[in-house]
């Protein structure tokens, strides 16, 4: 790489910098880097001013600095008290019915409709399960999709994938996950849809996956079947999980999803059904609208 | 660990990048500290239980990024705001040199949507790839590759093919 004299060399970039410090570039990449920076006293200057201003970030600035986000810490931080609509029981009663109904082969996927109270979701067998996926499992095995919903249309689902070391794998209902795997989520969705992968622990809190940490729901742009960006790795927390994938025609709001999930545990007199698993109530809060859809899959973080 | 030593280990991760972040992008010190300050708390309002780290880093890029591009955008509104010629205080990062063409950072904060900023500034500032800020934004690729196309439409700017 011939760098220009006049203009400093931009091969590296800021943000691959900040990847280098933070050692999360990919092998190749890194060793990329490192190549160019043995012959390049821009970008290694650029580092080293990087790492000088860390540094001085450590020394000075944090000290003068932390105690604000400490002030914070109790209530941002710990674990917060589950709201009383998302109480344990209520999700208990959830998890157990998603657990019903991986008996089925497939996993329940519900679809809640405002205004059309027949709207039932439906179990799929696997040919159901089959015009979602393109999963490289063994064809005998019949349990195999177990969670990864088809809706009624048979045109929404999901997938997620769970990696332990070299090894992918499908995640099932109820599968007992450990501290360092991790998740990615592949939609199987059509259309102009908008999308978040949220998750409600038992303790009550309440995660947004995708996008990550964000606020508001991102416009479906992946092909069918490709993986969202970014995954998500488990800490060392243990207990139950649920998964939620939210789908909208139009954006939504982190409000909307956790209310939409909040419809779901409090639901009065929704109940099992031995058919069709959930049934859902027609979701009542202000960011509704008519073709929320919510699929569903139960994990278990247990100790290794 | 407690929840004080928790946060205190983040900030202690995630600071450095945060201040070199908002340094680079305000080109003053303590306004800096102030952004670092703000950007961590919301990052603590919003950190998912899991996370990993190159997840993590890009959410911090990206909320860093917004945060201190809405704070230009506000300073520029004051009179004496946006100093001429605002230069980032690391000499790499000099204005976008697109396609021949200087990019002026007033032209980025033109932008309406937060998002379409945010991309202008990743691709046409910073020089990454449109990869890179899908993997910011947390977008696809093709939905940056979309969204630039239609700043093109819209706007002057050139040179955001890569
Ligand atoms: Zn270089």
């Amino acid at each position: 790489m011939a760098t220009v004299e006049r203009s400093p060399c931009r091969e590296v970039s800021d943000l691959t910098i900040e990847r280098y410090i933070h050692n999360v570039l990919e092998p190749a990449r890194k060793a990329e880097v490192e190549a160019h920076m043995a012959d390049c006293r821009d970008c290694t200057a650029k580092l080293q001013q990087a790492q000088a201003l860390g540094e001085k970030f450590v020394a000075e600035v944090l000290p003068r600095t932390l105690p604000a986000p400490l002030r914070t810490a109790p209530e941002t931080v710990r674990p917060q008290a589950p709201p009383s609509w998302l109480s344990w029981p209520r999700l208990a009663m959830g998890l157990g019915m998603a657990a019903a109904c991986a008996v089925a082969a497939v996993a329940v996927v519900s679809l809640a409709e405002r205004g059309t109270p027949g709207t039932r979701p439906r179990t799929h067998g696997a040919e159901g399960a089959n015009t979602a996926t393109e999963l490289r499992s063994d064809p005998g095995e019949g349990t195999q999709l177990r969670g990864q919903g088809v809706n009624e249309k048979g045109s929404d689902g999901w997938r997620v994938y769970g990696k332990r070391g070299s090894d992918v794998f499908l995640v099932q209902p109820d599968q007992e996950l450990r501290a360092g795997d991790t998740l990615r989520f592949v939609p199987d969705v059509s259309g102009a849809a908008h999308l978040m992968v949220v998750s409600l622990e038992a303790g009550g809190r309440f995660n947004v996956y995708y996008p990550f940490g964000g606020t508001r729901s991102a416009q479906l742009s992946t092909p069918v079947g490709e993986a969202l960006p970014g995954s998500i790795e488990l800490d060392s927390s243990v207990g139950s999980e649920m998964l939620y994938l939210l789908v909208s025609g139009r954006p939504f709001d982190v409000q909307a999803a956790r209310a939409m999930i909040a419809s779901r545990m409090t639901g009065g007199g929704a109940g099992p059904d031995a058919d069709s698993g959930l049934r859902l109530p027609a979701p009542d809060f202000p960011h509704s609208n008519s073709d929320f859809r919510v699929l569903s899959l139960p994990i278990r973080k247990v100790a290794p | 660990m407690t929840h004080r030593g928790r946060v205190e280990q983040l900030y202690r991760e995630w600071g450095p990048l945060l201040y070199r972040r908002c340094l680079r992008i305000l080109g003053d010190g303590s306004e800096a500290e102030d952004a670092v300050q703000d950007v961590f708390l919301k990052f603590l309002e919003r950190l998912p239980r899991h996370h990993e780290r190159g997840t993590t880093l890009n959410l911090l890029y990206r909320m860093s990024t917004n945060h201190c591009l809405n704070l230009l955008r506000r300073r520029r509104l004051t009179p004496g705001g946006l100093p001429e010629g605002h230069e980032p205080p690391c000499p790499q990062a000099g204005p976008a040199e697109v396609a021949g063409r200087r990019l002026a950072l007033a032209e980025i904060l033109d932008a309406a949507d937060e998002t379409d900023r945010l991309i202008l500034y990743l691709v046409a500032h910073d020089g990454l790839t449109q990869e890179e800020a899908a993997e910011i934004v947390g977008i696809s690729r093709r939905a940056v590759v979309k969204r630039i196309a239609k700043i093109r439409r819209t706007g002057p700017v050139e040179g955001m093919g890569r």
